[in-house]
């Protein structure tokens, strides 16, 4: 049985594998992205290019764990490089349209849906590692060497980004929690 | 804030994002390719629309401990918002045999590299320039700044041997032509290396490619006039300017518009400066069409070339139709 299964996974094929991590972390990737990039429709971009980068990988990565984490990396990555290519046009666009839509749009309760607003734009002001370091740690729910592997970082500079990015969330977001929440 | 209350308000924060289904558009960009898959796949979309040039260098986040922006200049469109320009190489001639022009495309895309690889095989806009990859060439390709690598898939084997009629000069120039624009999508000169199937490929065109390729010096493959604006078939009225880049004797390039009998209507100098080494901005100012008849003309910028001819192979030219309305 467990021989049988063994064989099951090795002869997973490249689309079978795209289709059981698309099933089980297109949301999941494509909300990390929202908090890294604070757009949804760049971030589903992003994550769909991770995933057909992935699909084009899979006979080196084989395995569903190492393409998941291949497929965080990516995600990672890719909206980093998107951020750094959004240049001053894209930004000039986020200036005037503001925070997510959808996220205002989807809540009938206005004051969740301004602290989800606080949360994503007091990210964004945050320096690119703090802000990606947050989002493994207490969106993915990474460990510390989990997100070491994923960023290329020290497990001390990840530490550091956590306890830096926190300090400096509470400051931004001091005006629009209520007391005791800090 | 402790860690539970840290981890409540992110997960809160993205809880009403609902993202669409794409897993149609990713099983259309992983199946085998077609030349429509580049077109319709992720909203994609490359269209013309006219670029302005500039040294629009993206913005490096200052906790990026990253290599410092090249002078590797970028577009920056005055079109629609939300769009980008991508800059193409593609091969054109010149008097020293096949050279690079560079191209600028504009795409709705994040991913510029994907977008310029998309143009690299779509083929150019001008129909004097031509592409060494066959639509089918490539999947795709990611940027590792970090690890200082850009990856460049390609579809299948198919391209490991040089095809018949292919010389090695050519291919030289067909690898310059990814490398080239691959540094551009990344705005570094960082190494390039091919990939099948995640797998680096050890040739392609018959070139060793098992390790990293970086790009040849500029005045080697380059060809020593670009214009990046106008557009090739762009519609003018009253008056347009012109830019690109040169390598050109005193930073001179001298330019011409033709009218639609190949006569030269107005010609005058843009200028520049002038490096060692590499190419370098020009631009010609403001240039009057308002006393010419409406009609198809072409613009021609070319090196300047002090000798006359008599020595060396003579001026380098770039042109451009334009339409004045």
């Amino acid at each position: 049985m467990t021989a049988s299964l063994a064989a099951e996974e090795v002869t997973l094929d490249a689309d079978s594998a795209l289709e059981q991590l698309y099933a089980a972390h297109w949301r999941r990737l494509v909300r990390l992205a929202v908090l890294l990039l604070h757009d949804q429709g760049v971030a589903e971009e992003v994550v769909q290019d991770a995933f057909v980068a992935m699909h084009g990988r899979w006979r080196s990565l084989r395995d569903p764990d190492k393409a998941l984490a291949y497929l965080r990396q990516a995600v990672v990555n890719r909206s980093r490089s998107a951020l750094r290519h959004r240049g001053v046009v894209e930004r000039y666009v986020a200036r005037q349209s503001g925070a997510v839509p959808v996220a205002e749009a989807a809540d009938g309760s206005s004051l969740t849906a301004h602290r989800r607003t606080a949360v994503l734009d007091a990210l964004r002001a945050l320096p690119t590692r703090q802000r990606e370091v947050l989002a493994l740690r207490y969106y993915l729910e990474l460990s510390e060497a989990e997100i070491s592997d994923a960023l290329g970082i020290s497990r001390g500079s990840v530490k550091a980004h956590a306890s830096r990015g926190s300090a400096a969330l509470r400051e931004l977001l001091a005006g629009h929690l209520l007391e005791g929440e800090l | 804030m402790n860690d539970d209350r840290m981890s409540t308000l992110l997960h809160d924060a993205v809880e009403t994002i609902e993202p669409t289904d794409r897993l149609g558009a990713i099983r259309e960009q992983t199946r085998r390719p077609s030349r429509t898959r580049w077109y319709v796949a992720g909203g994609a979309v490359l269209a013309a629309a006219a670029v302005v040039t500039g040294i629009a260098l993206a913005v490096q986040p200052s906790s990026d401990p990253g290599p410092s922006p090249s002078t590797q200049p970028t577009a920056s469109d005055t079109g629609s918002p939300g769009t980008h320009a991508v800059a193409t190489y593609y091969v054109g001639d010149s008097p020293a045999g096949d050279r690079l022009f560079r191209e600028f495309h504009q795409t709705k895309s994040s991913d510029t590299l994907a977008s310029a690889l998309r143009a690299l095989t779509a083929g150019p806009l001008d129909p004097d320039y031509r592409t060494a990859w066959p639509d089918a060439a490539f999947r795709g390709g990611w940027i590792d700044y970090e690890g200082g690598l850009a990856t460049v898939l390609l579809n299948d084997r198919s391209l490991h041997d040089r095809p018949a009629g292919m010389t090695a000069a050519q291919a030289r120039l067909a690898i310059q032509q990814v490398v080239y624009t691959v540094q551009a999508a990344a705005q570094q000169r960082i190494p390039v290396r091919f990939e099948v199937e995640g797998q680096p490929i050890d040739q392609v065109y018959g070139l060793p490619t098992s390790e990293p390729l970086t790009n040849a010096p500029e005045l080697d493959v380059l060809a020593l006039v670009s214009i990046s604006n106008p557009i090739e078939g762009r519609t003018v009225e009253g008056s347009f300017s012109a830019d690109g880049v040169a390598s050109s004797f005193e930073g001179s390039v001298p330019w011409r518009l033709l009218d639609p009998a190949g006569e030269v209507v107005l010609n005058g100098m843009g200028q520049g400066s002038m490096m060692e080494d590499h190419l370098t901005p020009w631009e010609t100012g403001p240039i009057d069409v308002s006393g010419l008849p409406p009609g198809t003309y072409t613009f021609a910028a070319s090196t300047d070339d002090p000798t006359g001819g008599t020595e060396g192979p003579g001026p380098t030219t770039d042109t451009r139709t334009v339409v004045i309305r």
